[in-house]
C-alpha cells in the first residue's frame, strides 16, 4: 500500500463576528478513509468546497491533520492546478525545478544531473530551460515544469490537485498522456484530483466521490461509472454536458 | 434573416494578423457557438463586435453590420448606444465584472437605467422580473458580489447583460470557471433565454461537449481563421478539418476506452 488514510480530518475555525469571539467550524474533511497501490491512481472527484484540495494537502504534508492518521509508503510530491501561480517568476525554469533539492543541501552536480533528468522525463529541452523564466512558456509548458518540479526528488507519490482544470483542451490531452506515460516509466503512484469526471475516469483505476467533507462513494472505475450506487455520484454524472461526451 | 454579420473582419496587432477574414452571422433564436483555444481570436472578435479592441488592435480590412448598419461607421455615441442595449457581453470571470462595494440589485438597476428613462418603481419592477429570468432570489439584490457563489454571480451579470432586452447576446467562456452541476444549469439558462426571448446569441468556447449541448451553429476558430462552420449536426458528425476533430476527439469521453489522447499538430 503506498497511501493508506484512515478517518483523516481537517476542521477549520471561522473568525466570528465579534473579535475574538469563536466563529463556526468548517469541517473541510471530515472523516476520510481511502488507499492507493503502488502504480495505481487514486481519482478524487467533487465540486468546489468539498474539502478535495485540504485532503490534498493533509496527504502531501502542508497541512496537519487534526483527526485520523496517513500512512505512506515512500516520499512524495504536489502539482498544483494553475501553473501561473505555482512557479516563482523570479527563478529560472531549472533554478525552479532543482530548488526542492538546494533546501536539502544536495551538491551542485546531483542537482544538475536530478534537473536534467526531470526535464527529459516530462519532454521539454534543457537548452531551452537554462536562462529563460517561467513567463516565458506557454501555460501546458509551465504546467509540465510544475511537474518536473514534483519528480526531481523521484517520489514515488504524486499528488495532483486539478492539475490540467487551467488548460485548452488539446493542451490538457497531453499532459494527460504525460501523466499516463510517467506513470508506466517510474511506477509512480497518484493520487488525482480534479472536478472534471471526463478527466478522472481517463486516468483513474479507483475513484472517490467527495461531498461536503466526506468520500460518499469510492469503487473501481469502472463500477462508479456503469453502476453508481450514490444519488450524488448519479447527479454529478447527469451534469456531465453533451450525452456523446 | 441576420441581425449581425460580420464579413471578412481582418485586425492585426503588431505584425501579427490576430483576426483573418472572420466571416460570422449572427440569426434571432439562434445559438452559434464560436470554438477555439486560448489565443485563436475569439474573444477579441466580440470584443470587435463592440467596436472595444484593445489600442493595440489595428482593423485592416471587414465591416461588422447590425442590422445591416456597419458599426464601424457610426458615431461613437451612436455605438455606446448599441452596446449593452442591443448588443449585450457577459465575461467570462464574473467577479471581475461586477463592483464588489454595490449592493447587486444597484448593479442590475444601473445596467437598466444605462439605456433607459424609468420611474423608480418602474426600474425595481425590472429589476425583480430580470432577477426572475435568471432564477435568482430576491432577496439577492441587497447581497454584495462576494456574498454569492459563482454560479449566482455569473446569473447576476447575465441578469445585467439581459437588462435592456439585447437582440444580440454574446457570452465569452460563461461556463468555464463553474462545476460541472452549475455549469449545466446556466447552459440550460441560456438555452431558455435564447429560445423565449430571442436574441441572437454568439457563446465562446474551447469545449465541444458544452457546443453539444448549446449550439445551433458552430464555428471553428484557429490563429484568426475560421478554419470550418455549419450547423452543429454537421460539424460535429462529419467534421472536415483536422483541427475540428481534433478539437473533439482529445476531451476524454465518459465511457472512453483509448489508452491515450490524440494531441495533433499543433
Amino acid at each position: 500500500m503506498m497511501i493508506k488514510a484512515v478517518d483523516l480530518r481537517k476542521y477549520f475555525r471561522r473568525r466570528g463576528a465579534v473579535l475574538g469571539s469563536a466563529g463556526e467550524t468548517v469541517r473541510a474533511v471530515d472523516g476520510v478513509s481511502f488507499h492507493v497501490e503502488k502504480g495505481r491512481t487514486f481519482g478524487l472527484v467533487g465540486e468546489s468546497g468539498c474539502g478535495k484540495s485540504t485532503l490534498a494537502r493533509l496527504v502531501t504534508g502542508i497541512l496537519r491533520p487534526d483527526g485520523g492518521n496517513i500512512e505512506l509508503g515512500g516520499d512524495r510530491d504536489i502539482v498544483f492546478q494553475d501553473p501561473y501561480s505555482s512557479l516563482n517568476p523570479r527563478m529560472t525554469v531549472k533554478e525552479v525545478i532543482g530548488e526542492s533539492l538546494l533546501v536539502r543541501g544536495a551538491g551542485r552536480d546531483v542537482i544538475d544531473a536530478r534537473v536534467s533528468e526531470a526535464l527529459s522525463l516530462v519532454r521539454l529541452e534543457e537548452k531551452d530551460c537554462d536562462k529563460r523564466y517561467p513567463h516565458q512558456f506557454s501555460g501546458g509548458e509551465r504546467q509540465r515544469i510544475a511537474i518536473a518540479r514534483a519528480l526531481v526528488r523521484r517520489p514515488e507519490i504524486i499528488v495532483l490537485d486539478e492539475p490540467v482544470s487551467s488548460l485548452d483542451v488539446s493542451i490538457q490531452a497531453g499532459i494527460l498522456n504525460l501523466l499516463k506515460d510517467l506513470q508506466d516509466e517510474l511506477s509512480l503512484t497518484y493520487l488525482f484530483i480534479s472536478h472534471d469526471l471526463r478527466v478522472v475516469e481517463f486516468v483513474s483505476d479507483t475513484v472517490g466521490v467527495m461531498k461536503d467533507g466526506r468520500i460518499v462513494e469510492t469503487a473501481a472505475r469502472e463500477d462508479i461509472y456503469r453502476a453508481p450506487r450514490h444519488p450524488y455520484t448519479r447527479h454529478l454524472l447527469e451534469c456531465v454536458s453533451g450525452k456523446r461526451f | 434573416m441576420s441581425i449581425l454579420e460580420i464579413k471578412e473582419l481582418t485586425v492585426s496587432i503588431g505584425q501579427r494578423r490576430v483576426i483573418d477574414g472572420v466571416s460570422l452571422d449572427l440569426r434571432p433564436g439562434e445559438v452559434t457557438a464560436l470554438v477555439g483555444e486560448s489565443g485563436s481570436g475569439k474573444t477579441l472578435t466580440a470584443l470587435a463586435v463592440l467596436d472595444l479592441l484593445p489600442g493595440s488592435a489595428v482593423r485592416q480590412a471587414g465591416r461588422v453590420l447590425f442590422k445591416g448598419v456597419d458599426i464601424f461607421s457610426l458615431p461613437g455615441e451612436r455605438v455606446r448606444q448599441l452596446r449593452g442595449n442591443d448588443i449585450a457581453m457577459v465575461f467570462q470571470e464574473p467577479f471581475t465584472a461586477l463592483d464588489p462595494v454595490m449592493r447587486c440589485g444597484a448593479q442590475v438597476s444601473e445596467a437598466v437605467l444605462a439605456h433607459r428613462k424609468m420611474p423608480r418603481a418602474g426600474v425595481r419592477r425590472r429589476v425583480s422580473e430580470l432577477f426572475d429570468m435568471v432564477k435568482l432570489p430576491d432577496g439577492t439584490a441587497q447581497s454584495y458580489p462576494h456574498e454569492l457563489s459563482g454560479g449566482m454571480r455569473q446569473r447576476l451579470v447575465l441578469a445585467m447583460a439581459l437588462a435592456c432586452d439585447p437582440e444580440v447576446l454574446m457570452l465569452d467562456e460563461p461556463t468555464t470557471a463553474l462545476d460541472v452541476s452549475i455549469q449545466n444549469e446556466i447552459l440550460e439558462l441560456v438555452m431558455r433565454i435564447n429560445k423565449e426571448k430571442g436574441p441572437a446569441t454568439l457563446f465562446i468556447t474551447h469545449d465541444f461537449s458544452v457546443v453539444d449541448m448549446i449550439a445551433d451553429r458552430v464555428s471553428v476558430m484557429k490563429n484568426g481563421v475560421i478554419v470550418e462552420d455549419g450547423e452543429k449536426g454537421g460539424v460535429m458528425t462529419r467534421p472536415m478539418h483536422w483541427y475540428t476533430r481534433q478539437l473533439m476527439e482529445c476531451i476524454p469521453r465518459l465511457g472512453d476506452t483509448r489508452r491515450r489522447l490524440p494531441t495533433g499538430r499543433t
